[in-house]
């Protein structure tokens, strides 16, 4: 997988300018610069390998429905070669399928017609559905993040650091259930070595909505 | 009476390529040969149907815009140039509509000896003036043509076309093409613009502009006798300086500035505003230019690789109470030319991710 990260724009400008890339065939948008890197680092451990060129970039830590469904309506708009739009957001104290609903409601709002989202089979944390713009039709996969067996009060991507330290014996369950967020047991910066450390089998099983999305683009293979 | 839309068709580079819903202020972006320029040339050319010539640039448009590039040729010489892929089978149609919903459909016509803009005459009227056998007119020369025959008369058809499209006619006659050639020419727009503008005492505001980003000191715009000849120059508090003088931005400038300021109710083409411009003085230039756009109904067109004027006029805009539009150009080898229109927030959001405006073909 031809992987660009889009910020800083500054770095992108000089990568098109020298022609390291060409097209991006599907985008990434991460609700944060954390899942961004995330990504990168699952794509590192478990390999993952895909013939598409994948541009990766984030919101900004947009968490407002709004707001990330006017990125997502742009660049159904604009494009004309993305293959496919992929989304990672936070669950936050939603379920997972009604934080999809709100983006799709929302994009509705926007006047575009939006088929219902349907989860994928491999996890019920990500929802596949299409965004039609004229005649257009471009695929959008949203994966949620949280594990909702926590008893946090917000889940996030830190939900899942926080069950891979919990299967690697980094911290107990009794630890944990002090903390109303996960935000509070792993820091942000603290996430990459985590991944990094575990053990492969443990990495896909905890993140696997992140891995489903990206096994989207596998399964694809350069044809969305 | 502002244009609304254009379409486009054999043109130049251009198979086909249609922009609408254009909004007071038109910024084109995209690569080299997009087609940017020749958006910009076929609104010229439609002015060209009202008045032949162009006395800010000294030539009859269509020459002016087969040579204006390279300096060469005419449309004597060098007319095939016009057509797509120099196919002169096919016609070259640049159809615009305007805010009136008027639909005007301008030709090329090849056998044409002079080199005019023509426009089909509509049905009606050709029954009416009992001139069934000529099928197209060109107001500037007041002439009829006739497709079938090639034969052409001159024919007082004007009053009935003013009757049927005054605004039109009163907007196309004052478009005015700003390129390099023109910004590099002070004794051109001095002759052309500067009694209008000392008549109206308009030269302060030109000074304010001057004073704001390039000159601080700057007092005046006065006449200044050299070499035989008098000269446009800018009073400093120590010194005169001939405008041919001052560094290329102010020059600019000073001379696109003269030109706005002798405008009304038209549309005005400017090529590249950035080129010499440090991102103040672009400030300072587009700042005055919306001013005056907004004040005397002007509407603009502009072409720019330029993302820091991108970033300027979606403030001053916004400031000055002006809608924006930019226009994403992409042509594909066949030369089809593929539009994609971006608001003032888009602009900003696709910076937020990352994505430069001016690379949108990537997605």
């Amino acid at each position: 997988m031809m992987l660009i990260q889009l910020k800083p724009g500054e770095e992108t400008f000089y990568k098109l300018v020298f022609n390291k890339f060409k097209k991006l065939d599907v985008i990434l948008l991460c609700e944060g610069e954390t899942e961004v890197r995330v990504v990168k680092a699952l794509i590192r451990k478990l390999g993952i390998e895909v013939r598409l060129v994948l541009g990766l970039t984030d919101c900004e830590g947009i968490n407002l429905v709004p707001q990330l469904t006017g990125v997502i309506a742009l660049l159904a708009r604009i494009s004309r070669k993305l293959k496919a739009l992929l989304v990672l957001v936070n669950a936050e104290t939603m379920d997972f399928i009604d934080r999809v609903r709100s983006i799709v409601n929302s994009l509705r709002s926007k006047e575009l017609q939006v088929d219902e989202p349907q989860p994928l089979a491999e996890c019920d944390h990500v929802f596949q559905l299409c965004v039609k713009v004229d005649s257009r039709v471009l695929p959008l996969v949203v994966a949620v993040n949280g594990i909702k067996e926590f008893n946090f009060t917000k889940h996030c991507i830190e939900d899942h650091a926080v069950k891979l330290m919990l299967l690697e014996g980094k911290i107990d369950d009794q630890e944990v259930s002090k903390y109303s967020e996960a935000k509070q047991v792993v820091a942000e910066d603290e996430i990459i070595d985590i991944i990094g450390e575990a053990a492969e089998e443990n990495v896909r099983s905890v993140f696997n909505h992140i891995v489903c999305l990206l096994n989207y683009l596998v399964r694809k293979n350069g044809d969305c | 009476m502002p244009i609304e839309s254009v379409t486009i068709r054999n043109f130049r580079g251009i198979r086909e390529c249609s922009m609408g819903d254009f909004a007071d202020v038109n910024v084109l972006i995209g690569r080299n040969g997009s087609g940017k320029s020749t958006v910009l040339e076929s609104i010229y050319l439609a002015s060209a149907w009202v008045d032949s010539y162009d006395k800010l640039h000294n030539a009859r448009k269509m020459d002016y815009v087969i040579s204006r590039r390279t300096g060469r040729g005419s449309w004597i010489s060098s007319r095939d140039v016009l057509w797509f892929l120099m196919d002169v089978t096919r016609d070259v149609k640049m159809k615009f509509t305007f805010t009136n919903n008027d639909k005007l459909e301008f030709k090329l016509i090849r056998f044409d000896g002079e080199g005019n803009v023509w426009l089909p005459i509509p049905g009606g009227l050709l029954s009416e003036t009992a001139l069934i056998e000529y099928d197209h007119y060109n107001y500037s020369d007041n002439k009829l043509l006739s497709i079938a025959s090639r034969s052409l008369i001159g024919k007082n058809l004007r009053a009935r076309f003013i009757e049927l499209y005054a605004d039109i006619i009163g907007f196309l006659e004052g478009i005015v093409f700003i390129d390099s050639n023109i910004l590099a020419d002070p004794k051109r727009v001095e002759d052309v613009t500067w009694s209008k503008i000392l008549a109206k005492r308009l030269d302060k505001f030109i000074t304010g502009m001057v004073r704001e980003e390039f000159e601080a000191d700057a007092e005046d715009i006065t006449y200044m006798p050299i070499g035989g000849d008098k000269v446009l120059a800018l009073k400093l508090s120590k010194t005169t300086v001939r405008v041919d003088d001052l560094g290329d931005g102010a020059r600019s400038a000073i001379l696109m500035a003269s030109i706005l300021l002798t405008l009304d109710n038209t549309a005005v083409l400017i090529e590249e505003p950035e080129s010499h411009q440090h991102p103040g003085g672009l400030k300072a230039v587009m700042n005055f230019v919306l001013k005056v756009a907004k004040e005397r109904k002007l509407q603009l067109f502009m072409s720019t690789h330029s993302v820091e004027l991108l970033k300027i006029l979606q403030k001053l805009c916004k400031d000055v109470g002006l809608r924006l539009k930019i226009f994403f150009l992409e042509r594909n080898v066949e030369g089809f030319v593929d539009v994609r229109v971006l608001e003032r927030i888009d602009i900003n959001t696709l910076l937020k991710l990352g994505l430069d405006p001016r690379f949108l073909d990537v997605v």
